[in-house]
């Protein structure tokens, strides 16, 4: 039986044991060359111009190729063009700043809907109200977490609202942070064959990694993500994919302009920009660069995602089994609306009551790793593997623990 | 502070005019009355009598003089008055008062003739002013206004159609730095909406994005977040009024470009007055009915 379930992947990943060896070696490489030559070297190509003996004294940053080919590789995993720019941050904030911008650019009316992520949301609504625009937002939540929404109806209920309040942007959550799964794609194309949808924004931080091609990050301008979250890279590492054909010069000059004018005051996602835009303008500020050596160790780790998220879905049911009869009740949205992220509410009254810290306190006491919120919720992300022998008895024991 | 008492108001029975003329009165009739028959005391009597009434009907007379000169005062200071607080038009007011009392002193006729002219000009303008039009005529220089309207910060969104009727438009340096107005009022979150009316030999029907330099132009539009919308010439060909050149600022002013065959403008009419801009607007709705997003056509890939 393990000490600790770790069942919070879709706050923070723990980090992967190929993220985890990049990391010990890169803090080793760092204590050794520091910001040498060979670091340089190393930095912009990977081992190929460095001593022969690096392979063996880093093998965790082996398969590391430089900026480029980290680049590629995530392009790879997301289902993205080759040639399509990708933007990384070292806080997602600072990308959400940017989407919001970007959106309000051009939009009079940006639809987003009670699923998105409140201080995301927030990001939203000060740049519409910085912007004297509007922010319309469609009540979902309630009618899916009580089943009386089916994918249809909320396709409906959205793409109703967007021609009723005449909206021309649109802001949505792929996978929220409370699991549920929106279909973004039939969304996106339903609007655009009817309307002119100036600019598409999806947020993926949750879906990244976890469900798999939901989406092609070419149906919208910009797909937001990160490595800390499903992919395990740990270290904060916030993504922005685009390259849509009407949107890419758009999203390019603006966030030229953004970092020109220090709107975006990201250090990293200003070195990126700057690779991206092929500028050579100096960068006084040192770069923290630890989270594209982990990102790059956590790739090695991302495996078959088709193959993950029918575990996940299996795990899923098995978990809610597990926890109905113990005092819990697991939220269950409707089959298309769910994802690899369970959540599950205490049936006592005075569970419900307590504050959520104190219950995140008792789950790990009781080992188990997990997010909680108020009104007694409990948000378990489900591994990519099957449970292993004992782990399910576990989970059970300690949510009885505290019912 | 301490304040000064009024002044006492001297006693008029005490006044030097008062006793001299009652005492000489008094005098006389009391002569005609010691050595004059009865006639002669009633005819200085009513000498006396009829001089007092004269004087009063002068009096009276001089005293609706003055308050007609009074009035014609008071109607004359009510302009100053008017302007008075304000900071901008009050000091040209007073040039031009000074300005015109300097002309009033010119004699030769020659030169009154020409000022009335010009002044007549110089008053047409001034109640076009007042009117809320401000014209342009034959000169680039209504561009620093535009960008003034589109830098100032009261202006948040900005609607405009431009009727491209050669390759050169906004093409020149003016053209150029006024584009550049309209880039820096979009990262300043001016929302900037723009309907651009093509020739159809710019943009044959038979291909998706107009030819350069136009799409050149267009696209920088679009990259820096301008929303753009397309119309063909000939689709609008039956709605003559929607041929036109004009931007709606907000709600506040809606100016109107007239330009020449090779861009350059001829008239350029911006007017204060938000009475025109639902009539602005509506012709704007009219012929976004025959327009396509610029970022549709974008999305199509090439044949």
């Amino acid at each position: 039986m393990p000490e600790l379930l770790y069942l919070d992947t879709a706050r923070l990943g723990r980090m992967s044991p190929g993220a985890a060896a990049a990391h010990r070696d890169f803090v080793a490489l760092a204590g050794d060359e520091g910001g040498g030559l060979y670091f340089d070297r190393f930095l912009a190509n990977g081992f190929r111009d460095c001593p022969d003996t690096f392979p063996t004294r880093y093998p965790g940053l082996a398969t590391w190729r430089g900026a480029g080919g980290l680049k590629a590789d995530l392009r790879a995993l997301a289902g993205c063009a080759a040639d399509s720019p990708l933007l990384l941050a070292s806080r997602s904030s600072a990308l959400m700043r940017f989407a919001a911008r970007l959106l309000f650019h051009p939009c009079r009316n940006v639809l987003a809907t009670d699923l998105d992520w409140p201080p995301y949301k927030a990001i939203l609504a000060a740049e519409a109200a910085a912007a004297a625009r509007t922010l319309t937002e469609v009540p979902l939540r309630e009618g899916v977490f009580s089943g009386r929404l089916t994918e249809s109806d909320l396709i409906d209920m959205v793409c109703d609202r967007f021609a009723e309040a005449k909206c021309d942007g649109l802001y949505l959550t792929a996978v929220n942070n409370l699991g549920v799964r929106f279909p973004v794609e039939r969304v996106v194309r339903r609007l655009e064959a009817a309307h002119t949808v100036r600019i598409v924004v999806v947020d993926a931080a949750q879906e990244f990694c976890h469900v798999p091609h939901s989406l092609r990050p070419e149906s919208c301008d910009l797909y937001l993500a990160g490595a800390h979250k499903w992919l395990r890279g740990y270290h904060p590492l916030g993504m922005a994919f685009y390259g849509r054909r009407q949107s890419r010069g758009r999203v390019q000059t603006v966030l030229a302009h953004s970092v020109r004018s220090g709107e975006i005051d990201d250090p990293l996602l200003r070195f990126t920009a700057r690779l991206e835009s092929g500028t050579d303008e100096h960068v006084s500020e040192t770069v923290n660069l630890t989270p594209l050596f982990s990102t790059n160790g956590a790739l090695a780790d991302a495996g078959n995602s088709a193959g993950a998220w029918r575990t996940r879905m299996r795990n899923l049911e098995a978990a809610a089994a597990t926890l109905f009869g113990v005092g819990w009740k697991p939220l269950l949205a409707a089959r298309e609306f769910r994802s690899g992220i369970l959540l599950v509410r205490a049936e006592r009254p005075k569970i419900q009551a307590a504050d959520s810290d104190s219950l995140r306190a008792a789950l790990r006491e009781a080992g188990i790793a997990a997010t909680t919120y108020p009104g007694g919720l409990a948000r378990l992300s489900m591994p990519s593997d099957s449970w292993h022998p004992g782990e399910l008895e576990h989970l059970g024991r300690a949510f009885k623990l505290l019912a | 502070m301490t304040t000064r008492p009024p002044h006492p108001r001297p006693v008029v029975l005490f006044s030097f005019r008062f006793l001299g003329t009652a005492l000489v009165g008094s005098l006389v009739t009391a002569l005609v009355a010691s050595f004059g028959p009865l006639s002669a005391q009633i005819a200085t009597i009513g000498a006396f009598v009829s001089i007092l009434g004269g004087l009063f009907l002068s009096y009276l007379e001089q005293e609706e003089e003055r308050d007609r000169r009074r009035s014609d005062a008071i109607e004359r200071l009510a302009v100053p008055l008017c302007l008075a607080p304000e900071d901008d038009l009050y000091p040209l007011y007073l040039s031009y008062c000074r300005t015109l009392t300097a002309l009033a002193e010119q004699t030769d006729p020659m030169l009154r003739e020409i000022a009335a002219l010009k002044l007549a000009s110089v008053n047409a303008q001034i109640e076009s002013l007042a009117a809320g039009t401000v014209v342009f005529a034959g000169t680039e220089t209504w561009r620093a206004v535009y960008e003034q309207l589109l830098a100032g910060g009261s202006v948040r969104e900005y609607r405009s159609v431009a009727w491209l009727r050669s390759r050169n438009y906004w093409q020149d340096a003016p053209g150029r730095q006024s584009m550049r107005a309209n880039f820096e009022a979009v990262h300043r979150r001016v929302l900037i909406e723009r309907i651009a009316i093509l020739p159809d030999a710019d943009w044959p029907t038979d291909t998706e994005l107009p030819a350069d330099p136009i799409r050149s132009w267009l696209q920088e539009q679009h990259d820096h977040g301008l929303h753009l919308v397309l119309v063909r010439e000939s689709a609008v060909r039956g709605e003559p009024d929607l041929l036109a050149d004009f931007g709606i600022y907000g709600d506040r002013a809606v100016g109107t470009q007239e330009v020449d065959e090779h861009s350059r403008t001829v008239r350029f009419t911006l007017t204060f007055d938000p009475r025109v801009v639902p009539l602005a607007d509506d012709r704007w709705r009219r012929l976004s009915i025959f327009g396509i997003p610029f970022q549709s056509l974008l999305a199509t890939p090439p044949a």
